[in-house]
């Protein structure tokens, strides 16, 4: 029982570290070889896990070796576009100007009611109003819209919009978070007098407090 | 550039492990075999008791080698050699001569197939 536990836990963290070490791509953007290695990852861990028989080693030297190979694999793809379009592929245009392409569709093997589920997902529901719908590389949907289907944005109405820039989280349960209110050209002293300024609010009782460069702030009590 | 460093480091490691863990697998397995042949040896010309005690030192031997092979073998090969050394060990304490020399061929075989096995070749590849 105690083995069991403990091959579990060693490969758990293993298989965390690989993951890491292949980068943030393989958790949201599957490429094909990286789906590949991310399935058989997986698997080789859960072996030792459950086979006592086998040496723990037997099921590290795989996913070193296959997160070796994914490093090296993607290297090249990145240096050189002939490999690239070989191990990922193409992206396919599917739809052109507001036309379906069947011939892509067929070879894809992807039906109609498929594409016209993605665009519906995308809140397109015209296959007229799409200029471009494209297969990416990996498996997602594209598009680009015609003008007239294009939502109204301020740059087309030449309406000087303010700019907003990124919240970033200063104190989080509590916890202030120094290294955001750097980037923010801000100190815990200035956090701090604001609290106190507004309210007289204690840093302890702030569940949650955001703060832009515009100096637009969010603030919500563990009380609220 | 940091993670493809690393990675090779783990790749690196885990090579020379594999070279190590190899050549570990026949340094250590080809003196059990030689000590094997000798006691095979012994019970061949009807001498049972140095047979009992080279198995006995061979027994030893085993056990203090079986604790990195079971790092690097599996366990289960590990534990069916060590049901026929204590097989060979009884029946030669038995006086069971013949017996003993089935059981120590199959002892002897055994740990030959263990580097056959680990050997790098097109025929354990495929």
């Amino acid at each position: 029982m105690m083995i069991s536990l403990s091959r579990t836990i060693i490969l758990y963290l293993f298989v965390i570290f690989s993951i890491r070490l292949m980068g943030k791509r393989q958790i949201g953007e599957l490429q094909p070889s990286e789906l590949v290695v991310t399935i058989l990852v997986s698997e080789l861990a859960t072996l030792p896990m459950q086979d006592f028989d086998l040496p723990i080693l037997l099921g590290i030297i795989p996913i070193v070796t296959l997160v070796f190979f994914e490093h090296i694999v993607s290297f090249i793809c990145m240096k050189n576009v002939k490999i690239r379009r070989f191990i990922n592929g193409n992206p396919c245009i599917i739809i052109k100007d507001g036309k379906l392409d069947i011939k892509t569709l067929t070879s894809l093997r992807i039906s109609v009611d498929e594409v016209l589920e993605e665009l519906r997902v995308n809140n397109v529901t015209e296959i007229e109003d799409v200029k471009y719908a494209i297969i990416e590389t990996n498996g997602q949907l594209s598009y680009i819209l015609y003008p007239h289907a294009r939502n109204v944005t301020s740059g087309m109405l030449n309406i000087n919009s303010p700019d907003s820039s990124l919240p970033l989280v200063v104190v989080n349960d509590g916890y202030i978070l120094e290294h955001n209110l750097s980037d923010l050209k801000k100190n815990r002293e200035w956090l701090l007098n604001y609290l106190y300024e507004n309210g007289r609010i204690d840093i302890k009782s702030v569940f949650l407090m955001t703060l832009d460069s515009s100096n637009n702030i969010f603030i919500q009590q563990r009380n609220e | 550039m940091n993670r493809i460093l690393l990675s090779s480091i783990c790749f690196v490691s885990v090579l020379l492990i594999c070279i190590f863990g190899t050549k570990h697998v026949e340094t250590s397995t080809l003196p059990l075999i030689d000590q094997a042949k000798t006691s095979l040896f012994y019970a061949q010309n009807d001498d049972m008791q140095s047979a009992i005690l080279s198995m006995e030192a061979l027994i030893l031997d085993w056990e203090e080698t079986s604790n990195i092979l079971g790092v690097l073998l599996r366990h289960n090969e590990i534990d069916d050699l060590d049901q026929i050394f204590i097989l060979c060990l009884e029946y030669a304490k038995n006086g069971n001569q013949e017996s003993f020399q089935v059981e120590t061929s199959s002892l002897i075989h055994r740990l030959e197939h263990l580097i056959e096995k680990e050997k790098f070749s097109i025929k354990n590849i495929f």
